[in-house]
């Protein structure tokens, strides 16, 4: 077993997180119900199962004090324990040093001290509340093995000597166990020592059974053989038994109670790969892709029916192995929301605050590359709402808010997009108070007021310097946070909006991509050059022709159908090989109206190329500063395209026409 | 031929476990995650023995262990369980389970256990 001694620890690590998330989510779910007996026996379950697993690697420490946990629980499983504040605390801070203890094991320490912890858990297992008079006394096995008395003429009475292994782990169910086989064979007269001491385990490795029966003694010691952990069997026969008698123990009151349903886990039937594995498979499939169509371009030509059809086959069954395989990246996004509810909770007993934490669209899947950046910006963003959105309770006594604030984080789907909202009901952003920080720390001027929409001035929250916190916490606001969290949202190809109303509250949205790596992309012309220019963000292609174009200010704009009046911009103006921006578009050339965050815009760009699956491939570094560009692609023939990203590549253009 | 053994338990760590020293000495493996699973996979695939865990989530060990045995009562079911579930173990005895495993267990006891169980009859 040692060669697999790493695969063990592996799948123990993983395993052993699921439970420990179980048992935090038990125990906040037990908070907010304590009446609820479903969370406890979750919890329940959580800590039996670490245990059994750290013993079974010889975490000893880690299986002692789950052990204690699992102890407590079953107080509380009794109802023996009430169910308070002070409970739950103690089992999530034991919870807690079982991941301390997890760590150190995986790193071959010692240092977490369990000492104090588990005292408190067994003082509070051993003397928690007003205990009902137990069921039953623990450890008081039933032990009368006696299943039907045959008052049968003839046979013999014999006395078997078991013994059992030295180191045989519930000696008294053991033998019990023997006690119960041979009472199929005959009649259980006696035992020494009693029944009583046996149940109790007073005894050290030997029993004896006195048995009256009909079978031959060497098929009574083959049976007693059977059960493991028997050491030894020595058959004498005896003088004939006088008596009979001996109380059969009535079990289903013990029965009875055992027979409660067990709330269920979700069970999905799943493996475990290394997310390396999974990375290369990306990459591999990215590369099929790019082969495929390079393999088209030379076979379109050749007109050779056969091979066209067989390409169209390998189109097919490689787009279905790339969505499986893409697929296989995909992870609901609980799985990283499911640590925010005690985070959240943690925060606002620090604060002071009342706090409701509300979750929705847990199954909602995202790229876990993408699932782990986000992580930390998320945490950023709840703190944020728990501190400085949801007001004190005075505050919101006096604006007639209920008392308990509320905090949600929400997933959605949108298109080839996840948006995530953190939002709460608190005092809101107020733009006037964040225009004049900006203006006092010299990152706008006075005037420009007017230029800037409300979006725009709460916007200045993420510029890097700015801080609207009156007072730093040890949580949140000391300047660094929000231009951190948008470079990230913006770096994973996502984009931060913020929406806020004064006394009802604020809401932050991340639009993500659902994934890196590979994208719908409409491949595009302009100043000689082709260029990828993601689907997701194309509403509808125009033929310049057909576009009415006006000017406004100088810029060239379009009508839209419905009325809406947008902005034209050239490509090649905007990746620079042109400068004239006014030029309106030419006949022949075409207008993509491009939406970024309900904002539409029209490109104008001189050729068409065709719409394509893109493997994005990450850019050198010396690329990566100029803005506007994603990416880059290998295309079918094997040239190379520049993936755009219409995001930063608006924002530049509209840098230059101010 | 060799047998069929169902391991059952809700953690894949412990089935991981059983597996390896099972497979090891030539036994076929199926697993069930839980004690429902358990009892499905129990009438599709008859196996000669089942390790079952006690503790599971959706239907326990001690209410699988009844489930198969009224299914077939030739089953030969071991359990599979942690210090302090003496009741546990003795209700499963009671209710037709041959024997059991405390866990941590050493893989030799495993194997002892396991063929004293496919030895013996059941009942």
């Amino acid at each position: 077993m040692g060669d697999d001694m790493q695969a063990y620890k592996d799948i123990f690590v993983s395993e052993s997180a699921e439970y420990v998330q179980s048992i935090v989510d038990g125990m906040l779910q037990l908070e907010s119900n304590p009446n609820d007996l479903e969370p406890v026996e979750v919890v329940f379950r959580g800590a039996h199962s670490l245990k059994g697993m750290s013993a079974a690697m010889g975490y000893e420490r880690t299986a002692d004090l789950t052990h204690k946990m699992e102890g407590l629980m079953d107080t509380v499983r009794k109802r023996e324990q009430a169910v308070d504040a002070s409970l739950v605390d103690l089992v999530l801070r034991a919870v807690d040093i079982v991941k301390l203890l997890i760590d150190d094991e995986m790193n071959g320490r010692t240092v977490t001290d369990t000492s104090a912890i588990a005292a408190e858990l067994a003082a509070r297992a051993a003397g928690g509340g007003p205990a009902p008079a137990p069921v039953e006394a623990p450890g008081a096995v039933p032990m009368g093995a006696e299943q039907h008395v045959e008052g049968e003429e003839g046979g013999t009475t014999m006395v078997v000597r078991v013994s059992l292994e030295d180191a045989c782990v519930l000696k008294s169910v053991r033998a019990y166990l023997v006690i119960k086989r041979l009472s199929h064979m005959g009649t259980v007269v006696e035992t020494h020592p009693s029944a009583r001491d046996i149940e109790d385990e007073n005894f050290e490795h030997t029993f004896d059974v006195v048995l009256h029966t009909t079978e031959l003694s060497a098929d009574v010691s083959r049976a007693v053989s059977a059960v493991s952990e028997v050491s030894g069997v020595e058959i004498t026969e005896a003088a004939p038994a006088p008596s009979v008698a001996a109380p059969v123990a009535d079990r289903d009151a013990a029965l009875g109670r055992l027979k409660k349903s067990i709330p269920k886990l979700s069970e999905t039937q799943t493996v475990r790969i290394a997310i390396g594995h999974l990375d290369s498979m990306v990459n591999l499939v990215g590369e099929l892709v790019i082969v495929r169509s390079r393999l088209e371009n030379l076979a379109r030509p050749l007109g050779h029916t056969g091979i066209l059809e067989t390409l169209e086959d390998l189109h097919r069954i490689s787009s279905e192995l790339q969505h499986e395989v893409m697929q296989t990246r995909m992870v609901p996004v609980g799985n990283i929301f499911n640590r925010f509810p005690r985070m959240v909770r943690d925060l606002a007993r620090d604060l002071g605050k009342d706090v409701a934490f509300e979750m929705e669209g847990l199954d909602i899947e995202l790229d876990r590359t993408v699932l782990d950046e986000i992580g930390d910006p998320l945490v950023h963003l709840l703190r944020n709402a728990v501190d400085h959105g949801v007001e004190s309770a005075e505050q919101r006594a006096a604006a007639g808010k209920p008392a308990r604030g509320t905090v949600r984080l929400s997933a959605m789907r949108e298109r080839d997009q996840v948006q995530l909202v953190v939002s709460d009901d608190g005092g809101g952003m107020d733009p006037d108070h964040i225009w004049a920080k900006a203006v006092e720390r010299g990152i706008v001027t006075a005037d420009a007021r007017e230029t800037c929409s409300t979006e725009d001035v709460l916007m200045l929250t993420c510029v890097p310097g700015f801080s609207t916190a009156d007072q730093a916490t040890k949580v949140s606001g000391r300047g660094v946070g929000m231009d951190v969290v948008r470079g990230k949202i913006e770096y994973l190809g996502g984009s931060l909006t913020i929406r806020s109303k004064p006394g009802v509250g604020t809401e932050f949205v991340l639009s993500l991509p659902l994934t890196l790596a590979i994208i719908q992309a409409l491949l595009l012309d302009a100043g000689g050059q082709t260029f990828a220019l993601p689907l997701s963000f194309v509403n509808e292609v125009y033929a310049a022709e057909d576009v009415k174009v006006d000017t406004i200010d100088s810029g060239p704009v379009m009508t839209l159908r419905d009325g809406r009046v947008i902005p034209l911009y050239r490509l090649d103006v905007l990746i620079g090989s042109h400068d004239d921006h006014t030029r309106p578009p030419e006949p022949g050339e075409h207008v993509v109206l491009v939406e970024i965050a309900d904002q539409a815009r029209g490109l104008t760009v001189s050729r068409l190329v065709g719409r394509q699956e893109v493997v994005i491939k990450p850019l050198a570094k010396m690329l990566k500063q100029i803005r506007g560009l994603g990416g880059a692609t290998v295309l079918g023939d094997g040239s190379v395209a520049l993936i755009l990203d219409p995001r930063m590549l608006f924002s530049m253009g509209e840098w230059e026409h101010r | 031929m060799s047998s069929t053994i169902l391991v059952v338990d809700d953690a894949a760590f412990m089935r991981m476990m059983i597996r390896d020293i099972l497979s090891k000495e030539g036994y076929i493996i199926q697993e069930a995650v839980n004690g429902r699973d358990a009892v499905d996979k129990y009438a599709e695939i008859r196996p000669d023995l089942v390790t079952l865990d006690i503790t599971m989530p959706e239907m326990n060990g001690l209410d699988a262990l009844r489930a198969i045995k009224a299914s077939d009562k030739d089953a030969r079911v071991l359990m599979v369980s942690a210090m302090g579930q003496q009741k546990m173990i003795v209700a499963a005895l009671e209710a037709g389970a041959m024997d059991f495993l405390v866990k941590p267990f050493q893989p030799t006891k495993v194997l002892e256990t396991v063929k004293k169980c496919l030895q013996s009859v059941p009942r």
